[in-house]
């Protein structure tokens, strides 16, 4: 239905430029898109607007309740837990963005590598796939964890390292198509080298698929930082997320629930803003699917 | 589908090697012993206490020591309860997790069928929007936001449950509901896609054509063909309700495996984290298997080609 109206009123939009109408037009990927851009600004631009130290201990005034002063009210040590929060966001997020980095740039050149040059190749590189989806890759982050130390960069990439497969796996299919389209052929009879193949032609037309993939990953990183957090084998003091003060939160919830509330909010209201992002994105540059 | 059982069983051999290895590799790598403490022990007892559990002998060696151990499902002793081995522990803190397991597997399967089916059968109607929307909601509370949550609620405000402790058989309800309602989403979101793409094909017509009410054909017809992406989707949800336990059995102190694993992380008791990683590895093969074994039962198709 939608796209008939696209068609009727708008013959000569492109794609892209009907993918992006379908997208505005999607009440709730909007507003998710509009949310996780609230909240990172605020995060990110938190110390500016709110300008406590995360850091300072106020012992005196402990536990707390959300006030004036302290609107989210104070942990245990009388720490801020507007900046608190505000900091774990910061650390939550940029986990989850470099984490999404890795896992693309694993997936994306593992796929495309895959589809291109197809045949045996292509066959054992997703067999290795199938293999490595039956792998308890949590439980391998958690012991590199344990070994290693909880170091900030290890988080990201180990994370990273273990979410790209179905990021391969899409982008391995999308390539496979796209080799068989003329204008790849035609461009590689002209005399284009792989190289300049997998500049002009496949990512850009890849791009939209990945985009949408991209925004998936970020909550499924979260998560799982969140997770490793809340075990006490993530980020480590000074720094906090959004998973390690859920942590905390969740010991003195009798008499601090303030402490539980806040940052699980923040943390559930990403994980529904980002989901929404994501299906909508999906829906509007897929809209075979969306018909469904 | 004897011979689908057999291939499977023996592709999960070189898969189980692979974890076996790269855990027993990480676990090497660390830096630091396991006994190296705060306050350090005298050097001649380290270096007996590393000699009687065979860390002074070279890697290699230490590696197929540790296989030949493995091939006979002896997963060696743990250091942090002496006297006690990987697999006495395994075996008395297990049951208690797959009891909390199945229950919260029974909680999923009838939250996400029941919504998902609920969802499918009207589609865009206020229904189909409720279930969905609270899906979402249900997708965006984690174990780990949603165990203290109910906690918090239902235990300490409310006082319908015990906070901590597993003792009645009243104290499993928030801990399976915790576990069963985030992959409860999963499934009814799944369902209802797939009872979507099923409810217009052919057959269906055929069978209300043949005089199938809606019901009948809705439920009989349409669900069996469905199922089969819920199935394929267990797989996945018995490793996320692993991890889930973990936190679901620390906040809630259930003294299961999980729970035991991750104090056995946290502590570095290495043998036990090795073993249970290699333990979990072997069940979460299982369960694809048993998965892969309904999904051929439902769908006769897949039974010839195994």
């Amino acid at each position: 239905m939608a796209d008939t109206r696209d068609m009727l009123s708008a013959p000569s939009l492109s794609p892209r430029a009907q993918a992006w109408g379908r997208l505005r037009r999607n009440k709730a990927a909007v507003a998710g898109a509009v949310g996780v851009c609230v909240l990172m600004a605020a995060c990110f631009l938190g110390g500016f607007l709110w300008p406590q130290d995360p850091a300072a201990q106020e012992l005196s005034n402990a536990l707390s309740s959300p006030s004036l002063s302290h609107p989210l009210g104070t942990d245990a040590l009388g720490r801020d837990m507007l900046a608190r929060v505000l900091q774990g966001g910061r650390v939550s997020f940029a986990v989850g963005l470099l984490g999404t980095a890795v896992s693309l740039v694993i997936g994306v050149f593992y796929g495309m590598f895959s589809g291109w040059r197809g045949g045996r190749t292509d066959a054992l590189m997703m067999r290795l796939i199938d293999i490595a989806y039956a792998l308890p890759f949590t439980l391998f982050v958690m012991l590199l964890m344990v070994v290693f130390g909880r170091q900030f960069w290890l988080i990201f990439v180990a994370i990273g390292a273990v979410q790209w497969l179905t990021m391969a796996r899409i982008v391995r299919g999308e390539t496979l198509a796209l080799k068989q389209r003329s204008f790849v052929e035609a461009s590689r009879v002209l005399g284009q080298n792989g190289r300049g193949i997998f500049k002009k032609h496949l990512l850009p037309n890849l791009a939209g698929t990945i985009a949408i993939y991209a925004t998936l990953t970020v909550p499924t990183v979260m998560l799982l930082e969140a997770f490793l957090s809340f075990l006490g084998l993530g980020v480590q003091a000074p720094l906090t997320s959004w998973g390690d003060l859920i942590k905390d939160g969740a010991v003195l919830m009798e008499e601090a629930p303030w402490l539980l509330i806040f940052p699980s909010l923040a943390f559930s209201l990403t994980l529904l803003g980002l989901n929404f992002l994501g299906d909508g994105l999906r829906d509007a540059l897929d809209p075979r699917r969306g018909e469904k | 589908m004897a011979r689908l059982i057999f291939r499977r069983l023996l592709e999960a051999i070189p898969i189980l090697w692979i974890v076996a290895t790269l855990a027993f590799l990480l676990a090497r790598a660390a830096p630091g012993g396991p006994f190296d403490r705060e306050s350090p022990l005298p050097p001649e007892v380290k270096a007996a206490v590393e000699a009687h559990y065979g860390l002074d002998k070279p890697l290699i060696e230490q590696y197929g020591a540790f296989l030949k151990n493995l091939a006979t499902a002896n997963l060696g002793p743990s250091y942090k309860y002496p006297g006690w081995s990987v697999q006495e522990l395994i075996a008395d803190k297990f049951p208690v997790s797959l009891e909390l397991g199945l229950w919260a597997l029974v909680v999923a399967l009838i939250v996400g069928l029941g919504a998902g089916l609920l969802a499918a059968s009207r589609p865009n109607s206020p229904r189909d929007h409720g279930a969905m929307g609270l899906a979402v909601v249900g997708i965006c509370l984690p174990t780990f936001v949603l165990a203290p949550l109910l906690l918090w609620v239902f235990a300490i405000k409310l006082g319908w449950f015990n906070a901590m402790g597993y003792a009645s058989g009243a104290d499993i309800v928030l801990p399976a509901l915790t576990l069963g309602l985030y992959f409860g989403a999963f499934i009814a979101r799944l369902t209802r896609g797939s009872m979507l793409e099923v409810r217009n094909q052919d057959f269906m017509r055929t069978a209300r054509a043949k005089g199938a009410g809606f019901s009948r054909a809705y439920l009989l017809h349409a669900t069996r063909n469905a199922l089969g992406s819920v199935v394929s989707y267990l797989g996945p949800t018995v490793a996320g309700l692993l991890t889930g336990s973990f936190v679901v059995e620390t906040v809630f102190q259930i003294p299961g495996l999980g729970r035991f694993f991750v104090s056995a992380a946290l502590d570095r008791d290495y043998p036990m984290v090795l073993g249970t990683v290699v333990f979990y590895a072997a069940l979460i093969l299982l369960c694809n298997l048993l998965a892969d074994l309904a999904l051929a039962w439902l769908n006769p198709r897949l039974r010839k080609n195994g």
